[in-house]
């Protein structure tokens, strides 16, 4: 008590440095086995945990946490279910109840519909039946998982409000509709800014970037936020789009208004955590659901912009070699008909595929003057579909 | 940290106040096996453990570390001046009375007065002596400093600049005759080497450590919880206010100076300013706190800088220990201001000059040196008068200047620092791609730490924290605050991106 009294400060800290220290061992195995790391001292993952939402007194292991693991691994069912709804993802396999590797397969579909349309592309013309068997696989899945989930109510997180008005008159139908009319590819022609009036760009803040200082602000709409990652872009609690309404999820934002063109470039910040098919299992979720709230739309998806040689040579997670992995997989997406990749490294980057030292300062984004670079290739690479 | 940019701290973890490492492993074990052990062996486990913290982060440089201290310490014994004295020599044991009024000599003075013209034999080796020990420090300094200048992934041995300093200190001391030299191998290494002052000062004197070294007195809980304090106050200062601003700078540079909006490169003028100065002076805080629970005197290296009337004023208040170590050792054996103004204004680029090469060697170190030492000239030749009959115009001389030496100070190019200075000063018009909202969006992130900066630069903020630092409210916000950065830190560490989340 006179200790405490005199040095009330030093008590204090030491008193509860040595509580946190012992509650983290105590739950060193439990919800912060993640965040285990011999090195720094153990009160480290009760403040680590802290900033993903996990506490001492959260139930589920990381519960908080937006690593595939709720996805992927889910193997108790109740965990699928939840990944279901926080996902809020309808993919084909969701309407089977919830079967433990929902995310996995609904990669595997994808994958396995896209070589026979990479087979295809090569051939300006693709036979009818090809391409109605292709969008069969998907169209009827989708269809079928529609229906049935907003009229039973399945799917808590599918958010029927937001979909319904639109849903039946322009979701699968008329899109599958549209595709088998016009099944021609397109090739890239060069385009001005207006092109990009009614054109939405998604992204990290690398598209943030390209928002402040690519001039396009008075064309273009901007859904991006730093350190955004497709495992987040549509969880219910990133509501990371401003408006005067006050602020979206991209869900919402995405129902409520309809866009000609939408650029999507995430990728980067997601290096760190799962595998490279766990971010594509993702990020062709991410794709069909922005497909099907905005059917009408070119969809652009833009292949990770690399880093600098100093980056990619040290760093053993963010290097180039990683994103061309992953990039290799987000082209597959490509059918030339209403999905387009786009690699902006053709014009960022040097010989040896690295970023040029001198247009960034951090090896990661590019300094503000070279945005109108990556503007200015989009532009040379406009999609222009004349209404049929 | 200020001026230490070259050196390998990354890996240092063990001698990083601003380290969880150092906060919850090295420095509670230190102490508490400080305040356990009896007090004539305590100088021998700060020399041990300091030792054993710098080797765990630089195993060949302990080797340098421990090589310097040995000779600088027999070049002391070899300088006392009572080896021509020998009447004087057998009576002193090395703490008697007559050491305790040595050190109370000033340690200020012209050289030539301590010695005058006529020198003796015994003079004149002792020069020659002084000569050579001076000569050894400075040439191993230059030697790596200048390797680092030719090759940059050479880096500098952690602290060598501020632990040659403080050998020179010591010895001009020795030399003079101000302080006897020590004659205890454990206290001088337990001086030059106790972690927390190795790796950025405070530059300490002998005189000041001597006291604190000997241990005679017990530890004390009031300056345990006196320390403690300020250990939480200057982690705070570091962590909340100067590392959250190094993200703004880093900003600034990720878009580009040519990019930026002249508010935004005012901003970032000012959020660079404050965060050097809450860095070193945190940093500062949390080493005189560890001195104090160990025994030391509280010595102050800031004091309200940007509080001051004029630039000279200001380095008089920033890193007082590097400002009065060049007063002492380099400005007043030059002649100081005795000698005539144009030998004044020389004395004065000089000393700026090196101020410049210590912090740095690159060419915006040398610039930024003569920078100051032209603006302290003209201050004191012409300005002066008008500084000190205009209160608020010279407090704004100095907000506005300030930021600019610093700018020199930041940025190693030429070319990004004419391009910064354009953006300050946009007499060449506006570039293509500036974003004119950027002022806004990074006020908007960084106005919290911009303004805890700015009102802990008044001098009544600190006056006030000062003055309540024993009552609740202070205790508490410092227990809070404590948290609130080891917050911030775990969740730096995992996070090599601090700087960038993209």
């Amino acid at each position: 008590m006179k200790l405490l009294k005199r040095c009330p400060l030093t008590v204090l800290l030491a008193v509860s440095a040595f509580l946190l220290t012992v509650t983290a061992y105590a739950n060193r195995d439990g919800i912060y086995g993640e965040y285990r790391n011999g090195q720094t001292p153990a009160l480290a993952m009760l403040f680590e945990g802290a900033k993903d939402g996990v506490f001492p007194w959260s139930r589920e292991p990381g519960d908080a946490l937006l690593t595939m693991a709720d996805a992927a691994v889910g193997e108790d069912p109740g965990d699928g279910a939840g990944a279901g709804a926080e996902n809020a993802a309808p993919s084909p396999d969701d309407g089977e109840g919830p079967v433990p590797e929902d995310g996995g397969e609904t990669g595997e579909t994808d994958r396995a519909a896209e070589p026979k349309e990479e087979q295809a592309e090569p051939e300006e013309s693709v036979s009818p039946e090809d391409a109605a068997a292709s969008e069969g696989e998907e169209g009827p899945s989708e269809a079928q998982e529609e229906g049935p989930v907003q009229a039973e109510g399945e799917d808590p997180g599918a958010v029927p409000e937001g979909q319904e008005p639109e849903a039946p008159e322009e979701g699968g139908v008329p899109w599958t509709e549209e595709a088998r009319d016009e099944n021609a590819t397109y090739e890239y022609v060069p385009v001005d800014e207006s092109y990009l009036d009614d054109a939405l760009f998604i992204g990290d803040s690398r598209t943030q970037g390209l928002f402040e200082y690519g001039g396009l602000e008075d064309h273009a709409t901007f859904y991006c936020k730093t350190s955004l990652t497709i495992y987040d872009l549509f969880k219910n609690q990133q509501a990371f789009i401003r408006t005067e309404s006050g602020n979206q999820t991209l869900e919402q934002a995405l129902s409520a208004r309809q866009f000609g063109k939408i650029y999507l470039m995430l990728g980067i910040n997601e290096m760190g955590t799962g595998t490279p098919e766990s971010f594509f299992t993702e990020y062709a979720k991410a794709v069909l659901k922005i497909r099907e709230l905005q059917p009408n739309a070119i969809l652009f998806v833009q292949g990770i912009m690399h880093v600098a040689a100093k980056k990619n040579a040290s760093d053993p997670i963010f290097n180039n070699f990683n994103i061309d992995v992953r990039n290799v997989e987000i082209q597959t997406l490509e059918d030339k008909r209403d999905i387009f990749y786009l690699d902006v490294n053709e014009v960022v980057c040097d010989e040896n595929g690295n970023l040029f030292d001198g247009w960034t300062f951090d090896q990661i984004h590019l300094k503000g003057k070279y945005y109108q670079i990556w503007k200015d290739f989009l532009l040379q690479h406009g999609i222009v579909r004349e209404q049929g | 940290m200020a001026g230490i940019g070259t050196e390998a701290l990354d890996s240092l973890n063990t001698l990083v106040f601003s380290s969880l490492e150092f906060l919850f492993r090295y420095l509670p074990l230190f102490l508490l096996i400080l305040f356990l052990i009896p007090k004539k062996t305590r100088c021998l486990w700060l020399l041990a453990y300091s030792l054993l913290l710098y080797w765990a982060g630089e195993p060949w440089y302990v080797f340098l570390l421990l090589g310097m201290g040995a000779v600088n310490f027999l070049f002391g014994l070899s300088l006392d001046r009572r080896r021509s004295a020998p009447a004087e020599e057998e009576g002193e044991t090395g703490e008697g009375p007559s050491r305790r009024s040595a050190w109370e000599a000033q340690p200020e003075g012209d050289w030539k007065e301590l010695f005058p013209a006529a020198l003796g034999e015994d003079d004149r080796r002792r020069k020659a002596l002084f000569v050579l020990a001076v000569s050894c420090n400075l040439v191993l300094l230059a030697w790596f400093k200048l390797n680092n200048a030719f090759d940059r992934s050479f880096l500098l041995p952690v602290g060598l600049s501020f632990y040659t300093f403080k050998n020179l200190s010591y010895l001009c001391d020795v030399y003079r005759g101000t302080i006897l030299p020590e004659r205890s191998l454990i206290r001088f290494g337990a001086y030059l080497c106790m972690f927390p002052q190795i790796v950025s000062g405070p530059i300490m004197r002998y005189t000041e450590a001597f006291r604190g070294l000997l241990f005679e007195h017990g530890l004390s809980l009031y300056r345990l919880e006196s320390g403690v304090k300020r250990i939480a106050a200057g982690l705070a200062a570091k962590v909340l206010i100067a590392d959250r601003l190094g993200i703004l700078w880093n900003d600034l540079q990720t878009i580009g100076f040519e990019s930026i909006s002249t508010p935004l490169a005012w901003l970032g003028a000012a959020g660079y300013s404050l965060q050097l100065y809450f860095d070193f002076w945190g940093y500062s805080m949390i080493a005189v706190g560890i001195g104090e629970i160990i025994g030391l005197p509280v010595i102050r290296n800031f004091h309200h800088p940007y509080a001051a009337r004029s630039v000279s004023e200001f380095y008089r208040r920033w890193h007082i220990t590097l400002g009065s170590f060049f007063r002492d050792y380099v400005y007043i054996p030059l002649g100081g201001n005795r000698k005539g103004m144009a030998r004044t204004v020389c004395n004065l680029l000089f000393v700026w000059l090196l101020t410049g090469l210590w912090h740095g060697n690159s060419v915006n170190f040398l610039l930024w040196g003569l920078l100051l030492g032209l603006i302290i000239a003209a201050e004191r030749l012409v300005l002066r008068p008008f500084l000190e009959g205009h209160r608020l115009l010279s407090h704004l001389y100095v907000l506005a200047v300030m930021p600019l030496t610093w700018m020199v100070f930041a940025i190693p190019s030429l070319s990004e620092m004419g391009v910064y200075f354009l953006r300050l000063f946009p007499l060449a018009g506006q570039p293509g791609t500036v974003n004119p909202g950027d002022f806004l969006k990074e006020l908007r992130l960084f106005w919290p730490a911009l303004l805890a900066g700015a009102v802990f630069c008044i001098p009544a903020a600190g006056r006030w924290c000062e003055r309540h630092k024993n009552g609740i409210l202070v205790t508490a916000a410092l227990f809070f605050l404590f948290w609130l950065s080891v917050y911030q830190m775990a969740n730096a560490v995992n996070n090599p991106f601090m700087y960038a989340n993209f």
